[in-house]
């Protein structure tokens, strides 16, 4: 005992003794660093991991004329997922996480799987989709870039399929199904995507909210691998509503469109309509790149090398958005007067679709496009409910069919718009002179076939009878100048051929001729076919922009623009790339004819059939209006149509208005009254509109 | 070589070796913050044996004579400075108290919906390579995870990032794993995103990223917490920005922050509990 004590008050003994329980306590915890966790510092600390992303380059804008702002670039906030070297078993902890946060918040975000497979939460039971056959299972399971399954080990009961989902992504069971599923469905995205999820960054949510930014931001130690980036989402003005077919709107690349142009990656948004289709090589723009330095929870630390995004340009319509406006709000009131005028035997208070299109006469551009019938672009972008069933309504409106751009694919009757053209025909080809004289006994036979008059007009020159729209003087007149005559001139014009507008979709119209019948209904051309063709019936069938455009050719003398919707295009530096085309052929009319033609669509303006409208008007204008029988008449309302150009001995602008059931051509020309009046600053004391001045309706 | 056998030489040599890096260790932000992390604790057990052990040598040293003086002196000194320590006790208690009350109440007024408790920093938590530090409080106070610590004058300090019975771990906001959602509150601010950056938190600064192109970030723009992240309540004052810039490449803007905290210097801190929990 004497020997422990004294060595127990060794002095050195008790240094020792303190220095060695220092260095086991030292020892520990250097056990616990190094061994135990370790390896989850020394990835915390030393591992710098290169990644890469995508910069996408900003859409142009699209402005109108005067530069005010129609589509543009949102700045948004969007969520990224990327490969976090932490532990492995934070990562379902983390997506669970995530997919609760974006849905609380009601963000858009990845979950195809939700497509295929889907969890009723009622029955607590997983089903596959419905319109999912055995074939599109088996194609899908055994699909080599995502769970490439044997053809015998593929389960079509989706309860089984779903766990081999678990344990495929490792979704261990102290997760309930329903938490299971979430995490699944965004592992599903991960696997998807999985290149870029090790090496760079997959955009699984865009758009995000505030909150959504402020949870991830505040919240990032629970969310490893889940980071924000900038970006740009495309975003419409309301005004880009009053002209949305030539605006149009961009969409998600498709397939096919990824199979026709191989830059195109599956984020891409693309336009898929108007003008965001028509100009998309010059909207996109070049996407840039950057090479990122991260921490392991990819987090950026630094740019190491990339390159710029070049933005895209910026269009300039044609289209004058206040006059647009002007031209929509025109039609309203039009169509409502001639509602207000039903009486059930010819007007059957069904006017409804409706065109208006004003061109200058003098380049050709188009400053006004309005279709009634329409849709918001923003309904096609964003992603609250309100947009989605507005949109789904628009695509699936079979009664009124917003989505179709009557002003350049609908297809109608010209009626007696087309009579010009036939009395061009005429004078040209001096089968008639100004001065010769045609009978008009309201009635006549051609070819075996009766044709008539809504009045006795007696002998009448071209002049009178364009005025008075006499059907008789042309059927009589395209008789004697012959079918091949009239179709030459009509196309001259413009009529049944592609005006080769600057947007998409363009329809290229029929003109009724020998050709047209023979490959359509194999039959030959009869006499009285010229005869009703030459009133702008039978297989005429114009655009309302090859109208407008062979009205402003009319004002203009016979020189023929090309109509466009593109003023210019211009670089972020302002340069200007292109500029809409204003070069124009002649039609080669003789100044005889132009004048007779001059004259004649000024009297139908001031005795004639738009005499009503037009006879007290402050300014000259010149118009002819035309009624298209749809043969559908004994319960519904003809087609009304009406061209005008103004002022009439120097004109500015040309405009053509198609009411669908607008009874009478006649009932159309108080639209283009009214678009007169916003382009001239007409501002009308009284109403000159006189409903008892009595005229033929045609 | 008779010298490294000389046992009294190697004790004197392995003592020194640890007051060096004790020594090291002692600032906060010096370079070898790592070895201070993992020795922090085991040093300062060593450091006051050391103390310990040199007081017994010095004591050892004086003569018997010199000894029972100075004893005798400070007997008397020890009696003077009792009454006084006894007179100024009882204040300096209640004024520190008092501080802390003051300043729990300002902050009790200023965020209505939460219980303010006051702590006393401990010091750096030495389990990790990140900065922590160690308040005195924890699940017996309430005391959870992720909940904001802020400093007297209503400046951001942190977060709760682990509780134990008696005491928690405090996450500043420069470290790279702390993230805030801040507000520039002025005509053409904003939202910004707050981050701790191993670039600037040596430098005790944290950075702005994220930044949206209609909030405009100009130097000496005041930042605070915006109150949609979920952790921090809105209008807790995080810093102001000391420098701004741009990522030619990424078109990014940054801005760099100088938290109102000064870590250096603040020994309590207060720990914000909403009133639900």
């Amino acid at each position: 005992m004497d020997g422990i004590t004294k060595i127990l008050k060794n002095r050195y003994f008790i240094i020792a003794l303190i220095m060695l329980l220092i260095m086991i306590i030292f020892l520990g915890k250097l056990y616990k660093l190094q061994i135990i966790d370790g390896k989850l510092y020394i990835s915390q600390s030393a591992v710098r991991i290169e990644r890469r992303y995508k910069i996408h380059a900003s859409r142009g804008n699209i402005y109108d004329r005067n530069g005010v702002l129609l589509a543009y670039n949102r700045e948004c906030q969007n969520v990224y997922l990327t490969k976090a070297f932490t532990a492995s078993e934070n990562l379902n902890p983390t997506l669970l996480n995530l997919y609760d946060l974006l849905t609380q918040n009601n963000e858009k975000f990845l979950k195809s799987l939700t497509s295929v497979l889907e969890y009723n939460q009622e029955y607590e039971t997983f089903v596959f989709n419905k319109d999912w056959t055995s074939q599109d299972l088996l194609a899908w399971q055994t699909r080599q870039d995502l769970f490439a399954r044997a053809e015998t080990a593929v389960q079509y009961d989706a309860n089984d399929f779903f766990r081999y989902l678990r344990k495929y992504f490792y979704v261990d069971n102290t997760y309930s199904d329903l938490d299971a599923y979430k995490i699944v469905t965004l592992r599903y995205e991960i696997l998807k995507m999985r290149p870029d999820y090790m090496s760079g960054y997959i955009e699984i949510a865009s758009d995000v909210s505030l909150e959504t930014v402020a949870y991830i931001t505040e919240n990032s130690h629970k969310l490893g691998g889940v980071s924000l980036r900038k970006s740009y989402v495309r975003a419409y003005t309301d005004e880009a509503a009053l002209a949305a077919h030539i605006v149009g709107y961009v969409g998600l690349v498709s397939d096919k469109e990824m199979e026709d142009d191989v830059t195109l990656t599956s984020d891409y948004m693309i336009g898929k309509m108007g003008i965001e289709q028509y100009c998309e090589d010059y909207l996109r723009g070049e996407d840039g790149y950057a090479v990122v330095e991260t921490d392991v929870s990819g987090k950026v630390l630094s740019v190491i090398e990339g390159k710029k995004p070049v933005n895209g340009n910026d269009v300039y319509l044609t289209i004058d958005i206040e006059l647009q406006r002007a031209s929509l709000d025109a039609l309203a009131v039009t169509i409502e007067e001639i509602i207000a005028k039903a009486d059930g035997t010819k007007n059957f208070g069904d006017a409804n679709a409706a065109v208006a299109i004003v061109i200058d006469v003098d380049t050709g551009e188009l400053l006004a496009c309005a279709n009634n019938k329409s849709f918001d672009p923003s309904w096609f972008i964003d992603s609250d409910e309100e947009s989605v069933v507005k949109r789904l309504e628009a695509i699936n409106d079979e009664a009124n069919t917003p989505m179709f751009n009557r002003a350049i694919q609908a297809l109608y009757t010209p009626g007696s718009i087309f009579k010009p053209i036939v009395a061009i025909a005429g004078l040209e080809s001096k089968v008639i002179n100004k001065d010769t004289l045609i009978e008009c006994k309201m009635k006549t036979d051609i070819g075996g076939h009766n044709f008539t008059c809504l009045s006795w007009h007696g002998k009448i020159n071209v002049t009178k009878a364009i005025e008075q729209s006499c059907n008789i003087f042309f059927n009589l007149l395209g008789v004697e100048t012959g079918i091949d005559s009239i179709d030459a001139w009509a196309r001259a014009f413009g009529l049944g051929v592609k005006t080769g507008i600057d947007l998409p979709n363009e329809s290229r119209g029929i003109i009724s001729n020998k050709e047209y019948k023979m490959q359509t209904f194999s039959e030959s051309w009869w006499i009285a076919d010229t005869a009703q063709s030459a009133i702008g019936q039978l297989y005429n069938n114009f655009t309302p922009v090859q109208i407008a455009s062979y009205t402003a050719t009319l004002a203009s003398s016979g020189r023929k623009y090309t109509p466009h919707v593109i003023l210019k295009i211009e670089d972020e530096n302002g340069d200007i790339l292109f500029e809409g085309d204003k070069s124009y052929t002649e039609v080669g009319i003789s100044e005889e004819t132009d004048a007779t033609i001059r004259e004649a669509m000024k009297l139908v303006a001031k005795e004639g059939t738009a005499s009503r409208v037009f006879a007290k008007y402050p300014l000259v204008v010149a118009a002819k209006t035309g009624t298209a029988e749809t043969g559908y008449e004994i319960d519904s309302s003809s087609n009304g149509l009406s061209i005008a150009y103004a002022p009439a001995d120097s004109p500015e602008i040309a405009a053509c208005v198609v009411i669908e059931k607008g009874v009478w051509g006649s009932y159309t020309v108080p639209a283009l009254m009214r678009i007169f009046n916003e382009y001239f600053d007409i501002e009308l004391e009284e109403e000159i509109v006189d409903d008892t001045l009595v005229t033929n309706e045609q | 070589m008779k010298l490294l056998k000389n046992r009294k030489f190697q004790i004197i040599l392995i003592i020194a070796v640890f007051i060096v890096v004790a020594v090291l260790s002692i600032n906060r932000f010096s370079g070898v913050n790592i070895i201070r992390n993992l020795v922090t604790i085991p040093i300062t057990w060593i450091q006051k044996g050391i103390n310990k052990a040199d007081e017994y040598f010095a004591q050892k040293s004086f003569t018997r004579k010199q000894f029972q003086e100075l004893l005798e002196e400070n007997k008397v000194l020890k009696a003077e400075n009792e009454d006084l320590r006894e007179q100024n006790a009882g204040m300096s208690f209640l004024q520190d108290e008092n501080q802390l009350l003051r300043d729990a109440l300002s902050l009790k007024e200023i965020f209505d919906g939460y219980n303010i408790i006051g702590s006393n920093i401990m010091g750096s938590d030495p389990g990790n390579f990140v900065y922590r530090y160690k308040i005195d409080i924890g699940t017996r106070d309430k005391v959870k995870q992720d909940m904001p610590v802020v400093a007297a004058n209503n400046a951001l300090y942190g977060r709760i990032y682990s509780v134990n019975y008696t005491t928690s771990v405090i996450i500043p906001i420069i470290d790279e794993n702390a993230g805030i959602s801040g507000w520039i509150s002025k005509e053409k601010g904003g939202h910004v995103n707050i981050k701790g950056d191993i670039r600037y938190k040596e430098d005790g600064l944290c950075l702005i990223e994220n930044v949206s192109d209609g909030v405009e970030l100009v130097v000496g723009d005041v930042v605070e917490t915006s109150g949609f992240g979920g952790i921090y309540p809105k209008g807790i004052l995080v810093g102001v920005i000391v420098e701004i810039f741009h990522d030619e490449i990424t078109n990014e803007r940054y801005g760099v922050l100088e938290p109102y905290v000064d870590f250096n210097s603040i020994n309590t801190v207060f720990v914000m509990m909403e009133k639900t929990e």
